[in-house]
């Protein structure tokens, strides 16, 4: 038998015993096997070295208990840390960060979320468990992840960018930083956050951002909305326009960071002017008999909301929407 | 005239893995066992092809919402080929590779004494298959073990089909030039049994 042809033929052998050939193939071998009883003995030996190698000594596993010893890692992991960095400063930081975990994991009712290891990525991998899991990023960023909800960040997170990719549903709250925004993504979908509490939820193709406190920036490819407190936006890919829902709509409450406003024996009337200014919004006096009110007090990054109820209990007076006009309404001063 | 050859349909099925627990655990049952046993010929130690399992499978289930994993078989095998790898790396792989399958010999030869005449062919087989090439012994055994196609083992060993038809071809021819004697009197054994019945 020619060396050439006997190793095309051996490989055609294990083809056909390994169910790989084809049906021409089939056909070639049958045709070299009906050629000679020598090589029907050739492939009878080949048979029988395949069939006779079938049976591997059972290693006598008991699957069950390996099973229960699958399901006993997944909750030894639950609230472990594990950074992976790849110099030695930021493994240094990593250790002060699984300080601050075991702290936090310590005063947490049932940490279920766990850090793991993406073997082709260097940097941070959160993943919640059955639980919602919060935990504290480098840069100090509170994280509570949803259940099964996955963050990730890249290894210069915290020294060159404060990025983070998100896969399910989490809320932040966040350190303001400049020049670096901490900053959330999904798809196509990017999250900046000016010093806030808030909250993303990311499945596919959807997103949506409810801010719980302060101010975010949403932006997509074609379109970008500033949420204050109690303002919605949802985002679909493929769609070009940001959906976005104010809870101006439904309520007064917005936030002015870093003002404060003092009113010393102020006329009511007076104190409308300045909430429009400071608030930009339209607060009305209904009832000229109100408007000559004296009003002190004074108001440190408060809501407007927060301010109209303080002055609606001074002056037992009522405070009425109606569109976008903010009407106050009462007797006289009590 | 002789029968004609028929296609051989071997026992196979492709597994996708869609993240969900109960194909997790569908996989891990069918599984764990064949992994830990290819596993076992990297470690050379048990309860370590145990781990290296027990750590794919919980890699896998992490990584769930990543990604769907289209052939779960040959992503499991070739994660347990790099982890043993990994493991395995500050040392030759190859000379540990080799070392076991002496070991697997030696081991093999002391219980052939012991077992019964009808075990006798699949023992030599199995000392023959230690004694491939490590490539050819690794495409076999993932072929006829764990009944991977060749496109599968193509995978795992990241290798051309073509060469896995080379090392499956190649690893037959070397067991039957090793067996040759054994299967003559075998031959003649069963020709004279007829004879006699």
């Amino acid at each position: 038998m020619n060396q050439n042809y006997e190793y095309h033929t051996d490989e055609l052998l294990a083809k056909w015993l390994a169910g790989e050939a084809s049906e021409k193939e089939l056909q070639v071998l049958q045709n070299w096997m009906d050629a000679s009883a020598e090589n029907k003995k050739y492939a009878d030996q080949f048979a029988t070295i395949w069939n006779s190698a079938e049976n591997e000594d059972s290693m006598n596993l008991n699957i069950q208990h390996e099973w229960e010893s699958q399901l006993q890692m997944r909750k030894k992991s639950a609230g472990v840390w594990k950074v992976i960095y790849n110099n030695k400063f930021a493994i240094a930081a990593a250790a002060s960060i699984a300080i601050i975990a075991i702290i936090w994991r310590s005063v947490s009712l049932q940490p279920t979320g766990f850090l793991a290891d993406m073997p082709t990525e260097k940097g941070i991998f959160i993943q919640a468990g059955q639980e919602a899991y919060t935990t504290i990023l480098p840069d100090k960023t509170e994280v509570t992840l949803e259940p099964y909800s996955q963050l990730r960040a890249d290894s210069n997170f915290n020294s060159s960018n404060r990025i983070v990719h998100l896969k399910g549903a989490a809320k932040f709250k966040t350190i303001h930083g400049k020049p670096l925004l901490f900053t959330v993504k999904h798809g196509e979908t990017t999250i900046k956050d000016i010093g806030t509490v808030f909250y993303v939820y990311g499945k596919e193709k959807y997103t949506s951002v409810a801010v719980l406190q302060g101010i975010v920036d949403v932006v997509n490819l074609k379109d970008s909305v500033r949420l204050y407190k109690g303002d919605t936006a949802e985002i679909t890919t493929g769609l070009d326009q940001i959906r976005m829902k104010k809870q101006s709509e439904g309520s007064t409450e917005k936030e002015v960071r870093g003002k404060t406003i003092s009113f010393q024996n102020t006329e009511l009337s007076k104190v409308v002017s300045t909430l429009n200014a400071a608030y930009k919004v339209d607060l009305r006096i209904s009832n000229n008999a109100i408007g000559t009110c004296k009003f002190t007090a004074t108001f440190s990054d408060e809501t407007l909301d927060n301010i109209l109820d303080v002055i609606q209990e001074t002056f037992n007076i009522k405070v009425q929407k109606n569109g976008n006009i903010i009407y106050l309404d009462g007797k006289g001063c009590r | 005239m002789q029968e004609p050859l028929i296609r051989k349909a071997p026992n196979r099925e492709t597994l996708q893995f869609d993240g969900s627990e109960t194909v997790f655990k569908d996989l891990f049952e069918k599984l764990f066992a064949p992994l830990t046993r290819y596993a076992l010929g990297y470690t050379q130690d048990r309860d370590e092809a145990r781990d290296v399992v027990q750590q794919i499978f919980f890699k896998m289930w992490q990584q769930r919402h990543e990604r769907r994993i289209s052939n779960a078989k040959s992503y499991l095998y070739q994660s347990v080929y790099h982890e043993c790898v990994n493991r395995a790396r500050h040392a030759n792989v190859k000379e540990m590779y080799m070392e076991h399958n002496q070991r697997e010999m030696e081991l093999n030869q002391i219980s052939e004494n012991h077992l019964p005449e009808t075990r006798e062919l699949e023992n030599k087989i199995r000392i023959a298959v230690e004694q491939l090439p490590p490539q050819c012994g690794t495409a076999f055994k993932l072929s006829r073990y764990h009944q991977l196609s060749y496109q599968e083992i193509a995978q795992v060993m990241e290798i051309s089909v073509k060469t896995v038809e080379n090392h499956m071809g190649k690893a037959l021819s070397l067991m039957r030039s090793k067996l040759s004697d054994y299967l003559i009197s075998l031959l003649l054994v069963s020709i004279l049994q007829n004879l006699f019945l």
